[in-house]
């Protein structure tokens, strides 16, 4: 720690008041960038994924081939919307407003969600993270990684509680007239996979579309909801994320490593949150967060 | 509440199983070349996908374990 106002003896000498400006002050210089990134990362993704169907189907590209890109494409697609949930492309009156709301809308199509109710049921994970009750993301929580898998497969059966807790979420916030939109987005997904059934095109439609959603449903769910939030059990403000070092590395796990940053500063993009959070880790760390394995790195 | 009910039978499990994982069947059956002691790939794609999604229907799960 080369900062000597930052050392913990420094933070620890604040009075509370100053130590909140500090806190915001830093977290302040990594916000308000236009994530870029993002949304070339949430358009690009959906072209790529749209041009295997034609691809697969004119024999342009094998089924084999297109697979696994189906698989990355569809595990890709809920971060660029997660950044316009949250206005981080362009907030409300802003000029590129218009950009926020199409990469929030279409990045998500080869998930098969809607923004408006991803959006809003986000908002609520926030607003009351691992609240048994109130969290659309609660049900997520399991004991370890392998009871994470069993849960994630079976929530998710048509007896499952996946999509209730949504539902419910929707109909509490006074919203579930845009339940609408996930109807028709299960529609045409229904649609598409029968009618390509019925076509000829059943192996196409499964490894284009339907197993990769359930792949990357696991791998989203996983990386998104149950890792950066486990055990669950902490609902205040500096307690409902944790920090860890992934064995896979901060790209393959979606950045989730400082999950902590997006939590107390969701105006950040998730680009930045790396740098916040090595900015912020000496008030996080006495502030009581759990920050994992980056306890002990300087 | 007659659309409610045409959506709750479209995403049932067992149309599924007879509008996808049938097809599905049949042509994983083809791909593979089993061989087929009677009928056609779809007849016994329609016959797996019929009845895992009666399974399904009926248990609430494609995987038999039924979710707590």
């Amino acid at each position: 720690m080369n900062n000597p106002a930052m050392t913990k003896e420094a933070l620890l000498a604040l009075s509370p008041d100053a130590l909140d400006a500090l806190e915001r002050k830093i977290a302040g210089k990594y916000m308000h960038r236009i994530p870029w990134g993002a949304v070339a990362w949430g358009l690009s993704n959906l072209i790529v994924w749209l041009s295997l169907w034609p691809l697969v189907l004119f024999d342009y590209l094998s089924i084999w081939a297109a697979f696994p890109i189906a698989v990355l494409n569809v595990a890709l697609s809920y971060l660029p919307s997660h950044e316009a949930q949250h206005s981080i492309i362009a907030r409300e009156g802003h000029p590129l407003r218009w950009l926020n709301e199409l990469v929030g809308h279409v990045s998500t199509i080869p998930f098969g969600q809607p923004y408006r109710v991803l959006k809003n049921t986000h908002m609520e994970h926030h607003a009351h993270s691992n609240h048994p009750e109130l969290d659309p993301d609660y049900a997520v929580h399991a004991k370890d990684d392998w009871a994470f898998l069993k849960n994630s497969i079976l929530r998710r059966q048509p007896a499952g509680p996946a999509q209730k807790a949504y539902g419910d979420t929707m109909e509490r916030i006074g919203k579930s007239h845009m339940l609408l939109d996930a109807l028709l987005f299960n529609l045409v997904f229904m649609s598409v996979l029968f009618s390509m059934a019925w076509t000829g095109h059943a192996i196409e439609a499964a490894l284009l579309w339907w197993l990769p959603k359930h792949i990357a449903q696991t791998y989203i769910q996983y990386y998104l909801s149950w890792a950066p939030h486990h055990p669950g059990i902490r609902q205040e403000r500096y307690g409902q994320t944790r920090g860890f070092k992934s064995k896979v590395g901060n790209l393959l796990s979606m950045g989730m490593q400082y999950h902590i940053v997006h939590h107390l500063y969701p105006r950040i993009p998730l680009s930045s949150t790396p740098a916040a959070f090595h900015a912020l880790k000496p008030i996080l760390e006495i502030r009581g967060c759990d920050i994992g394995g980056w306890s002990e790195t300087p | 509440m007659q659309i409610l009910s045409f959506v709750k039978i479209l995403f049932s499990p067992i149309v599924f199983g007879f509008a996808f994982i049938g097809p599905l069947s049949a042509e994983i059956i083809t791909a593979l070349e089993i061989a087929l002691p009677i009928g056609t790939p779809l007849y016994w794609g329609l016959l797996i996908g019929g009845l895992l999604g009666l399974m399904a229907q009926v248990r609430g799960s494609w995987v038999w374990v039924k979710p707590s």
